[in-house]
């Protein structure tokens, strides 16, 4: 009876103080180490010696709150992971517990933080829903001559200004530029902040914004944009379009381009749309008098330095490697093939995407860390050969690509089969008609020989015509009845039943519907 | 007053040295020069092992059986796949659960190497965010392989990648069943011995901690984040629970949220939990035969589950079971010979044991530890077995015993604390006849409420004490 009044007293939260370090034990030292020295020798971030800890508590506060993604510096090293959210995890009494034990803990002599310090601090960030980044964490709460890749001289706190900005909102289903010019604004506004932002729109998918304003050019020169989007957009300077970046996809690989401006005010306008998924912007400019500015708030994705891990077909054959491909879909399965030319498939729309020279694929941003985002190919020559489906029935020749498949036409991946190189077959269906699609490595010169086999069944044929679209993104010129240039690219057509025929931007190869097995023969040689 | 402060602040309790003298762990070597972390175990006949990494290989071990273990030898049987989290033998093939699809990986030639991959269903979308992991079970009864999607990112499902957040069966015959929305992030999943499907869910969004959840076909597992995607196929609407709230609060009032059968209570039984298997070696494992181990990665340990079912839906008692392993367990499968193998990785994610991928198995040396065996919630408390014959006036005492009880936020935001903390007071303690179990008699039972005992002071009929003495019971429903 006595131990159980004396279990209730206890129970009582006024008696019952926070053990920092038992609470750092329990919740911290998983990663960190109980010895404040990052756990997996150096894999995960130390807290002794780190700067992270040391000075105004609101920083290190702020970051246990609301978590911390993305790159990083601590004590002398490069990280890149994640640091989970604690502020709804754990209680004030806690968090104050932990944050004054880790900081006079391992040399640290930082003075304590108090319960009403952690009150304060949600207090000011209580409609954060988002974790940090190092570079907004750091502007807010900067570390004194941090060494990270977000340093105070950095984009992320150099601001610019556009001046006189507007924003115009669009709403509409928009996957490419032609669509977003073709819809009218829904709203203008004035922005004075002066940097552009995806927050200027008023819902999260299906919106185009535009800018428009002026810069002003220090000095005449020639000055560089970095433009990075998701999902697109363009970026004209005194009514020239210099950056196009008409797209469907993630950010993570910003566009620079170059162009002169005059001194003083010069015109500026920046197109961008998001149809789903995730949305993010990023603008900087250099040149003359302006040392790599951001013009929007939040500035590109600094790229982590990380870990190379090269991928090398072994000797007399090929290797694949299944993960996120820059430049082809999700779904995108790379082949390095022994002679030295590499190709990217992508498993959602059936389509050989990529075409290169030289090295295949470097791993190191997948086999590392959690391996986030898309790595293109380590190579040279890269051409992109086509992007979507790239079967499908027209009515004519003149009918445009659809964007999507046909219902009666759907894509389905069937897998792959290798053969003693270890070379794959890809085999899919557009509908019922089965295709299997090899591509090894041309006889003579560098390049590739590719055999497209299709197999209409006897229940699925009809007089239509379907079509193989080979070439797609570029201008296709003709050099011949079955040759054609394309890109860095010489293609020839030496088999098939139809000839091929280039339209703008595109190489299509007609195929009839009549039962029985179809065959088309590419070689794609780089020039 | 002094025991009881030593109680609280020893909660995180330190490797224990007896695990040797019952179960024998043992490294095996992996490939040399291979970066192996292992993503899932697969048995083969002819006493093979199938491993597959992370980094998308599969090698198979033989050898893993014997008593030498230095003389394994590793055949790789493919390359190129991304990061296949679930694996099973089947009819001369191997199937993979991938990011992108289940696969079956066959030697057409047999030359030792797949050459034919065929998919089986890619019916999930991705879109190249690294927390779309998939982990697929074994085929179930009908011959359907249930894989739980994880969510795109922390709090994220968007239009690109549909069915993140859901529990999908697919049959290799490319059947396709919805399941269960209401998934966040997986760390595994497997069937108990009655063959309903379980899966580990982690500390996060709409996770006040990380809990073994029960696939239960139509259930709702907590997160609602996913249930965009019940409007694309005219399905009904999911369950929209209120942030800020309780489980049981939420539970009562739409029937279809299924509470977590087992919360592993964030810190202290573990942090990050993955597979989920059950002992079916009828004894050769030890005396724990068809309950429910589940692999945890930070903490690098295999934990013991003992489900019942009160009032239609399962709840029960978890146990610290094994630990000590040099990696963070990911997955987790009983071979032949009641050989447990496991394997891990700490690559994004911190674990324990020094090393940065593992792979082991572990046996039982035959001698039974002093454990609690099982747990019953009852009207009035809990009955606990034990595994040998207790001292009874030990076990009457209730100084043996320390009690707490507490739950979760079920909330929006990431995790939660323990609140709304009760102490249930033992009032009395009935040791059985066979002195193999205790009735406890509890006031202040919680329904919904994490139970948290220790029986530090009950010791057995030779003296001995309690290899693991906490144990945490899941209060879902109260016994009528």
């Amino acid at each position: 009876m006595k131990y159980l009044l004396a279990l209730t007293l206890l129970a009582a939260p006024p008696l019952l103080a926070e053990d920092g370090k038992s609470n750092y034990t329990l919740y911290c030292s998983a990663c960190h180490a109980p010895d404040g020295k990052g756990i997996g020798n150096g894999q995960f971030p130390p807290l002794a010696e780190s700067e992270w800890v040391k000075g105004k508590p609101d920083r290190m506060i702020q970051l246990v709150l609301h978590g911390l993604q993305g790159p990083i510096h601590a004590a002398g090293k490069e990280y890149n992971l994640v640091m989970p959210p604690q502020g709804a995890a754990l209680t004030d009494e806690q968090l104050s517990s932990i944050i004054t034990y880790v900081r006079s803990s391992w040399g640290h002599k930082e003075s304590s933080v108090s319960i009403s310090d952690i009150k304060a601090s949600r207090e000011v960030s209580k409609n954060r829903s988002q974790m940090w980044e190092a570079a907004e964490l750091l502007e807010k709460y900067p570390i004194p001559g941090y060494k990270g890749a977000v340093s105070e001289s950095s984009p992320a706190n150099k601001k610019g200004k556009i001046q006189d900005l507007l924003s115009y909102i669009h709403h509409g289903d928009f996957k490419n530029l032609a669509a977003l010019r073709k819809s009218k604004a829904k709203n203008v506004e004035e922005e004075k902040g002066g940097l552009i932002s995806v927050k200027h729109a008023d819902r999260k998918d299906n919106f185009g914004l535009v800018w428009e304003g002026w810069l002003n050019a220090p000095a005449e020169g020639k000055y560089t944009f970095v433009y990075d989007t998701d999902d697109g957009g363009a970026l004209i300077i005194n009514g020239k379009e210099i950056i196009t970046r008409d797209r469907n996809g993630p950010a993570g690989t910003p566009t620079k381009k170059s162009t002169k401006l005059k001194k003083g005010r010069n015109e500026i306008r920046i197109e961008y749309f998001e149809n789903t998924g995730n949305e993010e912007i990023a603008l900087s400019w250099s040149g003359p008098g302006i040392n790599n500015q951001s013009l929007s708030d939040k500035p590109a994705k600094q790229k982590s330095k990380g870990v190379s891990i090269p991928l090398t077909p072994p000797v007399n054959e090929a290797t694949i490697y299944r993960n996120f491909i820059a430049g082809t879909d999700p779904r995108g399965i790379g082949v390095g093939y022994f002679e030295n030319v590499n190709l990217a498939f992508s498993g959602d729309s059936m389509s050989v995407d990529l075409l290169w020279t030289g090295k295949f694929m470097d791993a190191g941003r997948h086999w590392t860390g959690r391996g986030q985002g898309f790595q293109g190919p380590a190579g040279e020559n890269v051409v992109t050969i086509n992007r979507g489906i790239p079967f499908a029935i027209l009515d004519s020749q003149t009918t445009p690509w659809p964007n999507g498949p046909d219902p009666s036409l759907a894509p389905l991946f069937k897998g792959y089969k290798l053969d003693k190189k270890q070379q794959p077959t890809f085999l899919y269906q557009f509908g019922n008609v089965k295709i299997s699609d090899t591509s090894l490595p041309a006889k003579t010169g560098q390049g590739f020989a590719r055999t497209l086999t299709l197999e209409v069944p006897a229940g699925s044929a009809s007089d239509k015509v379907i079509y193989f679209r080979a070439l797609s993104g570029n201008q296709v010129q003709a050099s011949g009845e079955r040759n054609f240039s394309f890109d860095k690219l010489a293609i020839a057509v030496p088999t098939s039943e139809y000839a091929p025929f280039a339209r703008e931007n595109e190489l299509l190869i007609p195929v009839p519907l009549s039962a029985g097995t179809h065959k088309i023969q590419i070689n794609y040689t780089w020039k | 007053m002094k025991s009881l402060l030593f109680f609280l602040a020893a909660l995180p309790v330190m490797a224990d040295d007896r695990q040797s003298e019952f179960y024998l762990r043992e490294e095996i070597p992996t490939p040399p020069g291979e970066v192996l972390e292992l993503g899932s175990i697969a048995i083969m006949p002819d006493k093979k092992v199938a491993v597959s990494s992370r980094r998308g290989d599969v090698w198979v071990c033989e050898g893993a059986y014997e008593k030498d273990l230095s003389k394994v030898k590793w055949t790789l049987f493919a390359r190129g796949l991304h990061e296949p989290l679930g694996m099973f033998y089947k009819d001369g093939s191997l199937y993979l659960t991938q990011r992108p699809e289940i696969t079956k990986l066959t030697d057409t030639d047999g030359d030792g190497r797949a050459d034919l991959f065929e998919t089986v269903t890619q019916y999930w979308g991705i879109n190249g965010d690294y927390h779309e992991y998939n982990f697929g079970s074994d085929p179930d009864k009908d011959g359907n392989v249930w894989v739980v999607h994880c969510l795109t990112g922390s709090g994220g499902a968007s239009a690109k990648s549909p069915w993140r957040g859901w529990c999908y069966r697919y049959g290799l015959d490319g059947k396709v069943i919805p399941t269960c929305p209401g998934i966040r992030s997986p760390g595994g999943i497997g069937f108990n011995q009655a063959g309903d499907c379980f899966y580990t869910d982690n500390q996060g969004l709409w996770n006040g901690s990380s809990s073994l959840k029960w696939l239960k076909p139509g259930g709702f597992m907590g997160n609602p984040t996913g249930n965009v995607y019940a409007k694309l196929t005219g399905q009904e609407e999911p369950p929209n629970p209120k942030t800020g709230s309780r489980m049981v609060t939420e539970v009562d009032k739409d029937p279809r949220i299924v509470p977590p059968p087992i919360i592993l209570p964030h810190g202290k039984v573990g942090q990050s939990p993955t597979a989920v298997i059950y002992d079916p070696t009828e004894g050769k494992f030890g005396p724990f035969q068809g309950q429910v181990l589940v692999g945890e990665q930070t903490h690098s340990q295999v934990q013991r589950v003992y489900l019942e079912k009160v009032n239609g839906g399962y709840q029960g008692a978890v146990w610290k079971f094994l630990e000590d392993f040099r990696c963070g367990i990911i997955p987790a499968r009983m071979g032949q010979d009641a050989t447990l193998f496991v394997g891990g990785s700490n690559r994004g994610w911190a674990a324990r044991g020094g090393k940065n991928f593992t792979f082991e198995r572990v046996r039982w040396t035959g001698k039974t530890p002093f454990e609690m065996h099982e747990m019953h919630a009852k009207p009035d408390g809990f009955v606990i077995t034990f595994t040998e014959p207790i001292d009874a006036s030990s076990a009457k005492k209730i100084d043996s015993y320390k009690a707490a009880a507490w739950t979760y936020i079920y909330q929006k935001g990431y995790g939660s604390p323990e609140v709304d903390k009760v102490t249930p007071v033992i009032d009395k303690v009935t040791v059985a006849p066979d002195k193999k179990s205790i009735h406890l008699k509890v006031s202040g039972l919680t329904r919904g409420h994490v139970h948290h005992f220790n029986l530090n002071g009950v010791k057995s009929s030779s003296g001995k004490t309690l290899w693991h003495p906490d144990v945490y019971y899941t209060l879902n429903e109260i016994p009528k």
